[in-house]
């Protein structure tokens, strides 16, 4: 140390600030030749990642159709309190609106809009803004209430309230179960549309089981491909686990419906043999989607474990045996923790991605076999309600968001290298 | 030593994984209490299958492994109370050195304060107190080493079985961990069982060593007699440096032979691996009892010779040599008497003593 100081002193400060910008210039360099390396991986992953998260985010709470098609009723709507039906001002209003609409051809897009709020709601609003340019002059009220009764009624000008945009929780609540009333308080939604919580728990339910025997078949699996001293057999058994990934996932979806239905191989075999008597439904209930996503998922599990599992010498199981452990005990405490962290890794990407399937249970599952990812095929393709489809995909990403952090918390920090 | 000195007895065992060769040949060996004893082969030898074997992580195709007098052939690795060193080491990297030393004590299900008393003490006797919290790869190989020597001996076992510990560390390291070893081995009074390709380490650790080769053993003896008196011409050249020199056997006189070279010329050895006249022969002579120039010695075996070629190794020189018809005959001098004197292209003549001189198992 001394002998460095009077270096400095005697180099002089000047020479070491030299050092250091030299220093500085290099790790600079070495830094722009890291980000030059990264950038198209960024890019992309901006483009085909981020980019469609925040889109799906801002979706999910993104209303701006009334305020567009119907702009004097929104403004009328804004200020009214929905304690009691609204004055003349916005049923002329409204009046004015749809008829502007029906000529824009917009109509039908805000029926849709409102019949979010209450069903049979885009008939009315079609019906009315057909008929809306007869109505010239007051009374507005009067006029609409002959038109349908029901603009006499207060839920649907609560409804075009709700509905006034440009954002909403409606989706977002309505994912969860809930729903906010007109006088902005939170609360249960009918029970008619509680559907969420239970394809949510449905969801994680079967993506736990999907994992648990995942783990059950792949553990030993990858302790064999790993440990055994037979090249050929650790060869054929990566051969296979790998099968599923050389094909694709509605083929092998589909090639379990002809494997597993009442008269496919599987039954026709046990009947023949006379195993039984009876086809075992096998398939288009939760066994069906059990066996289809262990089989996809299998691979995401066994590979990252034999990866870990292969770095694991014969040497600690020997040594952990000579220092007297028996089997079980050695690989309790010796073999098992140093395959946590394949274990977690494996276990992580199964979860995450079993929890946004959706071709295989619905194909090989029955209409309680269904999970989120049918919900938001549903919404974005039969409905197009692009608002709950994002709401509800926003749930999906929520519960994967919270399933890292506590594995975390499960496993110990560094646990999991892999994700 | 009497046969109730010993600890381990390999009674004809014999081992193949394929079910066609063997890799361990009808072995016998006597291992004693106590002796710190050496196996020691080129790759492929068997001597790790003999170790791996003897700590039960193989099973004998044939043959019985006993320990004190009882069969160890349905006794599991773990009842069996022996410490292994392997060559990776393979301490637990997920534990620490004290959890890794304490391993064996915990599965004997010893109380807690007598573990960290006895770890305790065991990392006090590898020179590693204070290092009970690190982890493995926290540690330098020297370091790791002594991990795993505390920890195969933390159980007081009754055997300490070591394979090809040292292989992993630099030559430095690798001499003062033998003395080490060694120094260990006095002080316990532990029975050592050690494998080794080695021939230097096996030289100095041991009481006693085997030699190893294709499934067989070629010799025992103490360092000095293998060294010394070589059984055959593979422990002969195995073990140190060594002059083959290649012939037929002319003449026997009690235990001596002559020996005609392939040059012609006679060489006058101990008999050892011939048995009738006419048998060929390769005679062995280590290069440091040739003797350049012998001044009034009566060497039977003298020969003229030049010098081909001087390697300078500081404490001596080697002297490449054209003797009896060969060009790589290797003479040992002290660095101080040869000084510049000698050089290539001297005449010189060669002389060694008769029982320096072994004929061996033809090469």
């Amino acid at each position: 140390m001394i002998v460095r100081a009077d270096t400095v002193a005697a180099t002089g400060e000047h020479s070491g600030r030299s050092l250091e910008a030299k220093l500085r210039a290099a790790q600079r360099r070495r830094k722009l030749k890291a980000v030059a390396l990264v950038a198209p991986l960024f890019l992309f992953i901006i483009v085909v990642f981020v980019f469609p998260i925040l889109s799906i985010l801002y979706h999910s709470v993104d209303d701006p159709k009334l305020p567009l098609i119907l702009p004097r009723t929104a403004e009328v709507v804004a200020q009214w309190d929905g304690g009691a039906l609204p004055d003349e001002a916005a049923y002329e209003a409204l009046v004015n609106d749809l008829r502007d609409a029906y000529e824009a051809k917009t109509a039908a897009v805000i029926g849709m809009r409102l019949n979010y709020e209450i069903s049979g709601f885009r008939s009315m609003v079609m019906r009315t803004a057909r008929r809306a340019k007869r109505i010239e002059e007051p009374p507005y009220q009067a006029s609409l209430i002959g038109l349908d009764e029901r603009w006499g009624e207060i839920e649907y000008w609560r409804a075009i309230k709700a509905s006034s945009g440009p954002f909403t929780t409606r989706n977002l609540l309505a994912a969860v179960d809930l729903e906010r009333r007109w006088d902005g308080s939170v609360g249960r939604a009918p029970p008619e549309r509680t559907i969420y919580i239970t394809y949510l728990t449905r969801t994680f339910w079967i993506s736990l089981w999907v994992l648990v025997y995942c783990i059950a078949i792949g553990y030993p699996m990858a302790y064999l491909i790993a440990t055994t001293t037979s090249q050929r057999l650790s060869r054929i058994l990566l051969v296979l686990v790998l099968i599923p990934f050389w094909t694709s996932l509605l083929v092998r979806t589909a090639a379990w419906v002809v494997l597993l239905r009442s008269e496919g191989i599987i039954n026709d075999f046990l009947v023949n043999v006379g195993m039984i008597s009876e086809p075992l439904s096998l398939i288009f209930n939760r066994i069906g989607v059990y066996i289809a996503m262990v089989h996809i998922l299998l691979p995401f599990l066994v590979l990252p474990l034999y990866a870990v599992m292969r770095n694991i010498p014969d040497s600690h199981m020997r040594a952990a045996g000579s220092l007297g452990a028996r089997p079980v005990s050695a690989f309790l405490s010796v073999y098992l923790p140093q395959t946590l962290p394949g274990l977690a890794a494996g276990s992580l990407l199964v979860l995450i991605l079993a929890l946004g399937f959706y071709i295989t249970p619905a194909l090989v599952g029955g209409a309680s076999d269904q999970m989120l990812g049918y919900l938001i095929a549903e919404f974005a393709t039969r409905s197009g309600n692009w608002g709950m489809s994002s709401a509800v995909g926003v749930l999906l990403l929520l519960g994967v968001a919270v399933l890292y952090p506590v594995y975390r918390a499960l496993l110990g920090r560094g646990a999991i290298r892999l994700v | 030593m009497s046969s109730t000195d010993v600890i381990v007895r390999f009674n004809a065992v014999e081992k193949t994984y394929d079910g066609r060769v063997n890799v361990v040949e009808r072995l016998n060996l006597d291992i004693y209490q106590g002796e710190f004893l050496t196996i020691l082969g080129p790759s492929g030898s068997g001597k790790t299958t003999t170790l791996m074997m003897l700590a039960g992580f193989e099973e004998p195709t044939s043959g019985d492994i006993q320990m004190s007098g009882q069969s160890l052939r349905n006794v599991p690795p773990f009842r069996r109370n022996m410490g292994v060193v392997f060559q990776n080491y393979a301490l637990f990297p997920h534990k620490t050195v004290f959890q890794n030393v304490a391993f064996p004590l915990v599965q004997r299900k010893i109380s807690k304060p007598a573990i960290a008393e006895q770890v305790g003490e065991a990392l006090r006797m590898v020179e590693l107190q204070g290092y009970g919290d690190r982890r493995p790869n926290q540690l330098s190989g020297g370091q790791q080493q002594r991990v795993a020597l505390a920890r195969a001996l933390v159980f007081e076992p009754n055997l300490l079985l070591m394979d090809e510990p040292l292989g992993a560390l630099d030559k430095k390291l690798r001499e003062q961990m033998q003395i080490e070893i060694k120094h260990l081995h006095e002080a316990l009074g532990t029975t050592v069982v050690y494998v080794t390709h080695d021939q230097a380490e096996a030289l100095t650790m041991s009481d006693r060593v085997a030699v190893m080769d294709e499934g067989c053993i070629q010799q025992t003896g103490t360092p000095q007699e293998i060294y010394e008196r070589p059984g055959s011409s593979f422990v002969a050249n195995f073990i140190g440096e060594n002059n083959n020199l290649d012939g037929t056997v002319e003449r026997i006189d009690g235990d001596d032979c002559e020996v005609r070279l392939v040059s012609g010329d006679i060489v006058v050895a101990r008999r050892v691996g011939v048995s009738q006249v006419g048998d060929r022969t390769t005679v062995s002579v280590r290069p440091e009892q040739l003797e350049i120039n012998p001044n009034g010695e009566a060497h039977p075996n003298r020969f003229q010779g030049e010098v081909v070629e001087v390697i300078y190794f500081g404490d001596h020189n080697s002297l490449r040599l054209a003797v009896a018809g060969r060009d790589d005959i290797i003479a040992k001098v002290s660095a101080i008497d040869s000084g510049d004197k000698i050089s290539p292209g001297d005449s010189v003549e060669v002389g060694w003593a008769l029982h320096h001189c072994r004929a061996l198992d033809p090469l």
